[in-house]
């Protein structure tokens, strides 16, 4: 932070505006504000008997340009007749001190170290405002759902006002103000609640997103618009109480834009919206401003200022007519319901959530307290061994192997128990999938019923990211394709109300994500038409329904619209592989016709901590990761076969094996290869296998995962780096690209084709 | 490694301190604030097809760092020493490491003695930014970002995974 004070210890000119400011002394006033161009200043309007918008359109624009130049105008003691046309007209803000686009004051570290953590638990609590919410539409009687709903948003409401985040504070405190009202009965929580509510989340959840990258003006114009159908929410739906339930209260949404010239026929635009503001009550009041000019360009006789409103009124649009028919100038008046406000497909608002801010993670405390016990054990172990060695003697030296092995167990024990601490539950992820599928539900007419299963397992925090996507495409793929309507479901003699079942598992080391529908099912004769069609089939090739059904991952293959409007399935699976297969994970798809469609997605449970094998070419160590590992075996030199002069094939158990050899392929001397045998790591990645030629097998063991340099990652072949026992670098091999390189290989030699093909069906 | 006797050039803040190395016959100098620490030269990792430039990788503590050969890279005459081994450089939070033959001092130049380079008009003009005469040595100034600013990943040299895949 800054020490030296943000403007110049210089006086500022200070100007006295007194007596009526209207379009008769507006040339003036333009010419008295001369004096603050280039160095801003202050504006003593306590003795401002009248204005005229005019005067207000003037001192925008020398705000603007002040602002421009890097001064500023402040308007200090407006007199209740400057107040009240400013705040007529929704200028209000010009009134503040200071007009730059911040919302919360510059603040120190400490602040915004409270503030991150302030986001991350307003993030939560958003999530389990939702939750609750969707409580709510199962069992609208439950109580405790809705003042779950209120203390969540009561707590957002309470630390924004705390951090100033003032935009965030007057939305949930108005989102409060609904809820306590729905809490005692005064609002029904019916089905448009529900909607208006999980709106009002989503500008909460933008309203965040913007106070975390610290530019909180952006989402305002949609909090507007949101505000006002909040505070509908309050008469509106209170129709319980006959008192409210006046049936002639209406809304118009009111565009007005005066001719330029009106000021010089002595008319007043300000007083139009006076007269308005007398036939009802005046809603989200915004200047329209994009017209002004700049200061070189304005002619402070000419009106450059309209508006858009709302008015709440039990008159007549003639009403309305009447008064802004006097005015020259354009406006338009239509009614509006909220009907026309919904927004009319969940995407945006799923879109906007991508981008929240994922980079800070928060840790339960007892994981902090174990592993500090683990750090402090460290240090006895270690302690030990260093006492050991000094004064050393080799009748010592069985005490001090024990010593080494408790702190190999010590460390090992650390570097699990650190592993956990980025390990977030799945819950995460998963949390966001009954609000898709309620919105989605809605909008496509369909019946669904959500069941989430191993909501608390854990995963890696950066694979949770990275899931979340290709998962919510696939719920978004059930919903939109998978499940039938509910006239098909009733032909189809289902029940109408359609089941998503959404579950995680961990298994070994990785962890399984199923989304199974009860839909229709894929239909196979249809996909292999289209596959043969898209000559990703031959005509005469008979495929297993498991590799028919794995052509859906093809890329490409997504964009057939004449399979997703018949049977479903399709779009942008390849992506959605894409995305798995760089997580290190597979995906399957299992479906029985008119049973439904199950996809199976399995994940590695970490990206940072692999299994290795380490495997020595020439006097280089590398490491294969052992989850990409089939089997290892030995074989002698003359038992592999060369196709084409070039591609050395093994025979393994019936099958031609293609070889790679690890040491010609990285430039390393190998050893002798013509006298003994030779080992084989067989490597698979997407059903390709591919047998790599090494040295020596020097044993597996869990490596930490490191990126290589940003510069490196082009390198083929090599994924990663990791530290050896001896503290050297060895290099981790790149699985998926070792094997597509007999691909490129085979693609780019077509008349070689037939004698690859064989490499196929491995 | 001694620090330059201050009192030949006046006291002046304004000048910059260089840690001054010598690759084959010439002796370069970069801004020692950019320099994080100097290693050994032992324990290198090749990585296979890239270019001569890079050395290999680095185990620092646990961070695995890139590794320039300043030898090729300034196509030195070969002369070894013993005194080879490696400054670990910062570019924000990258670390690079450059083998260097020898590391000789920590120099304060005032700008006064650091003269722009000669045109040489090849890509040594985009890392050499000046060059200082200190009684009978030229060193030659370089800079760290565009020092360190090369494609690791690209091979200079046809290399053995291309011709596997061809043949």
């Amino acid at each position: 932070m800054a020490t030296e004070p943000s403007f110049p210890l210089v006086a500022r000119p200070r100007l006295f505006l007194a007596g009526p400011l209207t379009i008769t002394n507006v040339r003036e006033t333009h010419a008295k504000l001369g004096q603050l161009a280039g160095q801003g200043g202050a504006l003593d309007c306590s003795a401002v008997t009248e204005t005229h918008l005019a005067i207000v359109q003037l001192l925008l624009i020398w705000r603007a340009a002040l602002h421009a130049s890097g001064a500023e105008l402040r308007i200090e003691d407006p007199s209740p007749a400057l107040r009240t046309a400013f705040e007529l007209g929704g200028f209000g803000d010009l009134l503040r001190a200071r007009p730059v686009e911040v919302d919360a004051p510059p603040m120190s570290v400490a602040h915004a170290d409270l503030l991150q953590t302030f986001l991350d638990e307003a993030t939560d609590h958003v999530a389990g405002m939702e939750e609750a919410l969707l409580e709510i539409e199962q069992r609208p009687e439950d109580g405790e759902a809705l003042a779950k709903l209120f203390r969540e948003a009561h707590s957002i409401k309470g630390a924004a006002g705390f951090f100033g985040l003032s935009a965030l504070g007057d939305f949930t405190h108005l989102f409060e103000d609904v809820l306590s009202r729905a809490r005692a009965g005064e609002v029904l929580a019916d089905a448009r609640f529900i909607e208006l509510c999980l709106r009002a989340i989503d500008v909460v959840r933008d309203l965040l997103v913007a106070a975390r990258q610290g530019t909180p003006k952006r989402a305002a114009a949609d909090v507007e618009s949101e505000l006002a159908a909040l505070r509908t929410l309050g008469p509106a739906a209170a129709s319980t109480s006959p008192y409210e339930s006046a049936p002639d209260l209406k809304r118009w949404k009111i565009c007005f834009q005066p001719d330029p010239g009106l000021f010089i026929l002595g008319l007043d635009p300000l007083l139009a919206l006076r007269e308005l503001a007398g036939m009802g009550q005046l809603q989200d009041v915004e200047p329209i401003l994009s017209g002004l000019p700049e200061l070189d360009a304005f002619d402070p006789e000419r009106c450059y200022i309209g508006w858009r409103l709302q008015l709440v009124s039990s008159h007549d649009p003639s009403g309305i007519d009447e008064i802004l028919g006097f005015y020259p100038g354009t406006y338009d008046v239509s009614a509006v319901t909220v009907k026309s406000a919904e927004r009319p497909t969940v995407a945006p608002a799923h879109h906007r959530r991508a981008a929240e801010d994922p980079s800070s993670i928060r840790v339960a405390t007892d994981k902090i307290d174990k592993l500090m016990d683990l750090a402090g054990e460290l240090i006895v172990a270690q302690s030990i061994v260093s006492q050991l060695i000094t004064g050393f003697t080799v009748d010592r030296l069985p005490q001090l192997e024990l010593a080494s092995l408790e702190l190999q167990k010590r460390v090992r024990e650390l570097q699990e128990q650190v592993t956990t601490v980025r390990m977030v539950p799945i819950s995460r992820v998963f949390g966001k999938i009954p609000r898709m599928v309620h919105d989605l539900g809605r909008s496509l007419a369909k019946t669904v019923k959500v069941e989430l299963s191993g909501i608390d397992t854990e995963i890696d925090k950066s694979v949770s990211e990275q899931l979340a996507d290709p998962l919510l495409h696939l719920v978004r793929n059930a919903l939109d394709h998978g499940i039938e309507t509910p006239e098909e479901r009733r032909v189809a003699r289902k029940s109408e109300c359609s089941t998503l079942r959404v579950s995680a598992r961990q298994q070994g080391g990785m962890v399984i994500v199923e989304v199974a529908d009860d839909g229709r099912g894929l239909d196979l004769a249809r996909i292999r038409d289209r596959a043969v069609s898209m000559g990703l089939l031959a005509e005469t090739d008979v495929p297993s329904s498991q590799a028919l059904t794995d052509i859906l991952f093809a890329a490409g293959f997504s964009t057939a619209t004449q399979l997703t409007e018949v049977s479903g399935r399709g779009v942008g699976l390849d992506v959605v592989k894409r995305n798995v297969t760089a997580l290190g994970g597979t995906i399957r798809v299992q479906s029985d016709v008119g049973i439904g469609t199950q996809f199976r997605i399995e994940l590695p449970l970490t990206l940072s901590i692999i299994d290795g094998l380490f495997v020595g070419v020439g006097a280089e160590t590398y490491v294969i990761p052992l989850a990409s590992i089939v089997q290892s075996c030995a074989a002698r030199p003359d038992d592999s076969l060369h196709i084409f002069g070039s591609q050395e094939v093994l025979p393994v158990a019936g099958k031609p094996l293609p070889l790679l050899r690890l040491g010609r392929l990285f430039g390393v001397a190998q050893g002798d290869c013509a006298t003994s045998q030779e080992l084989i790591v067989i490597v698979q990645h997407d059903d390709k296998r591919v047998g790599l030629v090494v040295d020596q097998l020097l044993g597996q063991s869990q490596v930490v995962l490191k990126n290589l340099d940003t510069t490196l990652r082009g390198v083929r072949g090599i994924g990663g780096a990791t530290i050896t026992p001896e503290g050297r670098v060895a290099l981790v091999l790149d699985v998926p690209c070792l094997v597509n390189q007999l691909q490129l290989h085979r693609s780019t030699t077509p008349g070689r084709r037939e004698g690859f093909h064989l490499m196929d069906k491995v | 490694m001694t620090v330059n006797d201050r009192s030949s050039s006046a006291p002046n803040v304004q000048s910059t301190q260089y840690l001054s190395f010598r690759v084959g016959r010439e002796e370069y100098a970069i801004d020692v604030l950019r320099v994080q620490e100097i290693r050994g030269y032992t324990g290198m990792t090749k990585v296979p097809n890239v270019g001569r430039d890079f050395a290999g990788l680095l185990n620092l503590r646990g961070t695995v760092v890139p590794v320039i050969d300043l030898r090729t890279r300034f196509e030195a005459v070969d002369c070894p020493t013993d005194n080879t081994c490696v400054i670990v450089v910062m570019q924000e939070a990258r670390r690079v490491g450059l083998v260097v033959d020898r590391v000789s001092d920590v120099l304060s130049l005032p700008p006064a003695l650091v003269t722009p380079p000669p045109d040489l008009g090849s890509r040594t003009s985009t890392v050499l930014t000046g060059t200082a005469c200190l009684q009978d040595r030229l060193i030659l100034i370089v800079d760290v970002d565009n020092l360190v600013d090369v494609d690791l990943g690209a091979p200079s040299v046809p290399h053995t995974f291309r011709s596997e895949s061809v043949s």
